[in-house]
């Protein structure tokens, strides 16, 4: 701690200490003189003399020193540095933001984690807030969970709540988080003072990767321009933000797991499906790894370990299959246990899969024909799928025709009788206002809807009412129906099948479907406003299939028919069987979505069987840390919300089965990069925002590394001042009775 | 106290003192004691001219009637007590307050006692010193030495350093007939000492009268700021206070003084009376022998 003067020159005032000594030896001088016969009583004792000049000298200094205080006073003394923070600084209201990412668990084995010293950092913060002090606690999560969601200024609860905190997973959404603490602070902030306090790890990610940095901009100028614009009301000042950084500055070594993927989630029982993920190592000269198993529900599966890892840092795929045979929600879980030592962030080395195992998948087949016959647009679908009355024909997917004059929404598609899993409309000219009403409630709550084209198509009325500029069900703009030159037909590019339904083809050397030629197709537009997205090509660059997402649900646009018109050979090759199933399979896995989130995406949980429950309901969330929350469903869809950080939930509604629900993470918070100092001062300068240093002792955090660490004590001095004061008054009094009592 | 007490012009026969002294006695001519040998011896002083209101029977006829004027026979009358007034005319005695210094008032009243009694026809005798005897006046009757102490009482100055414990040792191996002793002092010396003076004046018989005369600064030590008291008694010797500071403890240390003189004195059966400067003569001088004659 430093202290200083901010008017040195009025140390002149010092000479004025030379006053009582003055005043004392003039009184000396300046005495009466009287002629005295009594001199024998004024002998006094040397016990009394010496009292008395004790008495005098005690005067004397506190006069001098009353004297000496007033000066200092009078010369603006400030103190600046570490001690200054905690003293007499009025409340302030302040969010502490947590570093919730699974990168925060990293350790050598030796030093604590970086969640370790966050919380302990964060307590002794807490410990030492001063009283009027009004305290949050957010966690960086994607999307940022408030701990405590409220100031308060009881800190003993924001420890309790720092203490329950469970393991950090998944990401952090930094900007959003800090976004949102200040949110708080603006709306409920009372103290003058307000700050945001980050604690995180060094990663680079999600802290200063370019993404982040330009959020960090953007969230910069927002606060400048409410700051500026606003300059009257204090609520919109711009707040003081101060990031604790803790950790390795360095990556260690570190193995993980990439996300666990398959073909698809949706399968029907008794068929075979195959995962894919991948072991990364990094930093490691000769990766060990001591196990890796893959489980699906209690079972475990066989899963072969790489048997090379080659480089300092790689990646090695590893794949397996596995048949389903009952029916419902099954979790498929893969978990690496690396050797000791081999891995600095274990919160990366297990990956989950909630796979939905079907026994039949109903799909309503809608075509353009009155009359549905062997040349209707549905009829080489109707082929390629089950048929009831054909019981050696096997297939999960078990259609239903009708023509699009019979299309009855309330009837087929109402969620109270159990929805077709996907909706196709063949070549359908047109649709009545409640049709399309219909259609649209079904895919906005779940559906899957596959419409290919053909010449009843009507443009006008696809694109007034379906793609509706962009905002319909329609993913992209018909223009009109193209021709191939000089009759040659068009084909499609396998090697452009984007989706992941058409992988198996992209990947298949004898796939046929690239010579499927048809003379005619219809030109579609994706306009960039319309979120379609092309995810197959003809060969001359022309769209074949585009995709979007509407509401819960999924709409796949094919711009050539499913049949034999404008001499189109898809129906007659060998794998049209397979196509059809994996765009049925595709669109119906749309709800699987419900079963396997992305951080931060509600969790919409709709019975699937044909007898929901009644509502109102009670329903059970099993969360990763164990815990359980309970909500009451009054209808169905009933949409919970985020649930919460990456992991396996499962969901129970009233005393039925449970099933798991599946947040993923994202996997590149396993990069443990740290940001050098560089796009940290670019993270800084964003904001702006104070990097603290962790060591410091809290008591001076947050103004001791803030401009303003300057206090003026002045105050404490004219204390002083009026202590003296009070003492010089008190002895003057004390020595007066004494002599005034005779 | 070097100023001029008298007026010659005005005061011819007996200057200032006398009118003191005349105006305080007056009204207490039954004096101080009562004579057991009242008219046991009277010789023939001189003749006067009579005035009408003079006593008829003071008329000697014999004269009368060898001149055919009237005079009037005067005598000298003789008295057993014999009176010694001590004055210590010593430098404390020199302190002047507000009012005169404690000499001056110890000769006012050193004059007004010997007026009285004088006039009650007692010898009286007046001895001035400070260390030393300075004057001595013998005992004697008539109005003669009432002129000669006053001249003595006029001439007296403040002396040098005070030892009276010695002197009045010495007064009373030196008077053999028991008399009254009235002593004018500040007694400013060593207690003791002084005590042991007065118990051999008392054990020669003597009635011993102690007028204790103080200056009411000496009293009450009015001084409040820095004071340089210098001695009276000791030329060169000062000391610089804070007066206020030491005002307690002074006023401790005389009060006990004068206790311890009050209460010795009186155990010895001597008459202790105190005389503040500031008070007037008449009235202290009134209440004391108010006092006496009660007895």
């Amino acid at each position: 701690m430093n202290i200083g003067f901010l008017n040195l020159a009025l140390f002149a005032g010092m000479a004025a200490l030379a006053i009582p000594p003055i005043i004392h030896f003039l009184n000396r001088r300046r005495h009466d003189v009287v002629d005295w016969g009594a001199m024998q009583f004024l002998l006094v004792s040397p016990a009394k003399r010496r009292r008395f000049m004790i008495e005098d000298i005690i005067l004397m200094a506190l006069r001098m020193g009353l004297i000496a205080i007033l000066v200092l006073a009078f010369a603006a003394p400030y103190v600046s540095g570490l001690l200054v923070a905690g003293w007499s600084r009025p409340p302030r209201d302040t969010v502490l933001v947590l570093d919730g990412s699974y990168s925060m668990e990293q350790t050598d084995g030796t030093a604590p984690s970086p969640w370790q010293q966050a919380r302990a950092w964060c307590d002794n913060w807490l410990k030492q807030a001063h009283a009027g002090d009004r305290v949050a606690l957010l966690l960086a999560a994607k999307p940022p969970q408030p701990v405590v969601g409220e100031l308060t200024a009881d800190t003993a609860l924001v420890r309790e709540m720092l203490d329950q905190l469970s393991r950090p997973a998944g990401n952090a959404d930094w900007p959003r988080s800090v976004s949102d603490a200040w949110n708080l602070l603006r709306d409920h902030g009372q103290a003058g003072r307000r700050d945001i306090i980050v604690i995180a790890d060094r990663q680079k990610l999600g802290w200063a990767d370019p993404a982040t940095v330009t959020q960090w901009q953007a969230l910069g100028r927002s606060w400048q321009t409410e700051s500026t614009a606003l300059t009257d009301d204090p609520r919109f000042a711009a707040p003081r933000v101060w990031a604790v950084t803790l950790g390795n500055d360095r990556a260690g070594p570190g193995m993980r797991l990439g996300p666990l993927q398959a073909t698809r989630t949706l399968i029907g029982a008794g068929q075979r499906l195959r995962f894919t993920t991948a072991l990364h190592w990094q930093n490691h000269d000769a990766p060990q790894v001591k196990s890796l198993r893959a489980t699906v529900g209690e079972s475990s599966i066989d899963v072969a370990l790489p048997k090379r890892f080659d480089g300092k840092s790689g990646r090695a795929p590893i794949t397996f299959d596995h048949r389903f045979a009952a029916t419902g929600m099954h979790l498929v879980s893969v978990a690496l246990e690396p050797a000791d030592g081999a891995d600095m962030l274990p919160a990366d080395n297990r990956q989950d899969l909630a796979i939905e195992v079907v026994q039949e998948l109903p799909v309503l087949l809608i075509d353009g024909d009155k009359q549905v016959s062997a040349r209707s647009a549905t009829f080489y679908l109707m082929k390629a799928f089950a048929d009831p009355a054909d019981k050696t024909k096997v297939s999960f997917i078990v259609p239903r025709v009708a023509s699009h004059h019979d299309l009855d929404p309330d009837s087929m598609l109402a969620k109270a009788h159990a929805p077709p899993r996907v909706v196709v409309l063949a070549d359908v000219p047109r649709l009545t206002a409640p049709q399309l009403a219909g259609l649209t409630r079904y895919v906005e709550d779940g559906g899957g809807l596959f419409i290919f084209l053909g010449p009843r198509a009507d443009p006008a009325f696809y694109n007034a009412h379906l793609y509706r500029d962009g905002q319909g069900l329609l993913p992209a703009r018909l223009e009109r129906i193209e021709m191939a030159k000089s009759d040659r037909a068009v084909t499609l590019d396998v090697k452009r099948f984007l989706h992941p339904a058409l992988e198996l083809f992209r990947e298949e050397p004898q796939c046929t479907l690239g010579h499927a030629g048809y003379t005619r197709w219809w030109k579609a537009t994706a306009e960039t406003h319309g979120r379609g997205v092309p995810v197959a090509l003809f060969a001359n660059d022309e769209l074949w299939l585009i995709e979007r997402a509407y509401g819960q649900g999924r709409v796949l646009l094919s711009t050539l028919p499913m049949d034999h018109t404008w001499d189109g050979h898809l129906p007659k090759t060998w794998e049209f069987p397979v196509l059809a199933h994996e765009i049925m399979f595709a669109l119906a896995d749309v709800r699987s979505g419900a079963f396997n989130l992305v951080p931060g995406q509600p969790l919409r949980i709709q019975p699937a069987t044909r007898d929901p429950w009644a509502t109102p309901v009670s329903i059970m969330l099993l969360k990763p840390d164990g815990k359980a929350a309970t909500r009451t469903a009054a209808a169905w869809p009933f949409d919970w919300g985020a649930p919460g950080p990456p992991g396996v939930y499962q969901v129970q509604v009233a005393s039925g089965p449970r099933w798991p629900v599946v947040v993923h993470a994202d996997s590149r918070e396993s990069d443990l990069t740290p940001a050098t100092d560089e796009e940290r001062r670019r993270v800084a300068e964003s904001l702006p925002l104070r990097y603290l240093d962790p060591d410091l002792d809290q008591e001076q955090l947050p103004e001791d590394a803030g401009a303003d660490q300057t206090q003026e004590v002045w105050w404490v001095f004219l204390i002083g001042v009026m202590a003296l004061m009070c003492g010089e008054l008190w002895l003057t009094r004390r020595m007066a009775l004494a002599r005034g009592r005779s | 106290m070097t100023t001029t007490r008298f007026d010659p012009s005005a005061l011819a026969k007996f200057g200032k003192l006398s009118l003191v002294a005349r105006s305080v006695v007056e009204g207490f001519l039954s004096g101080i004691h009562q004579s057991p040998y009242k008219g046991f011896s009277v010789e023939f002083a001189e003749h006067r001219q009579y005035y009408p209101g003079d006593e008829i029977r003071h008329i000697d006829w014999r004269v009368y009637g060898k001149t055919d004027r009237w005079f009037i026979k005067e005598y000298e009358e003789e008295t057993n007590l014999h009176a010694h007034i001590l004055l210590d005319a010593s430098g404390s005695m020199g302190f002047r307050g507000a009012g005169p210094s404690k000499l001056e008032y110890a000769a006012w009243v050193a004059a007004s006692l010997s007026y009285l009694m004088l006039h009650q026809h007692d010898a009286v005798g007046l001895l001035v010193h400070d260390h030393k005897v300075r004057t001595t006046l013998p005992p004697h009757a008539g109005s003669k030495q009432l002129l000669r102490i006053l001249q003595t009482l006029e001439a007296t100055q403040p002396g040098a350093e005070t030892g009276l414990a010695p002197l009045w040792h010495e007064l009373a191996n030196r008077v053999a007939r028991k008399g009254m002793i009235v002593i004018l002092s500040d007694c400013f010396d060593k207690l003791p000492d002084l005590l042991l003076a007065l118990r051999n004046l008392r054990h020669r018989r003597h009635d011993v009268l102690l007028l204790h005369v103080l200056a009411p600064e000496e009293i009450d030590f009015p001084f409040r700021r820095m004071t340089q008291f210098r001695s009276l008694e000791q030329p060169g010797h000062k000391v610089l206070l804070d007066a206020a500071q030491l005002r307690q403890e002074y006023l401790r240390n005389f009060q006990s003084f004068c206790q311890e003189l009050r209460t010795r004195t009186r155990d010895m059966q001597i008459d202790y009376h105190l005389l503040r400067t500031d008070e007037p003569v008449d009235r202290a001088l009134g209440h004391y022998l108010a006092k006496r004659l009660a007895r």
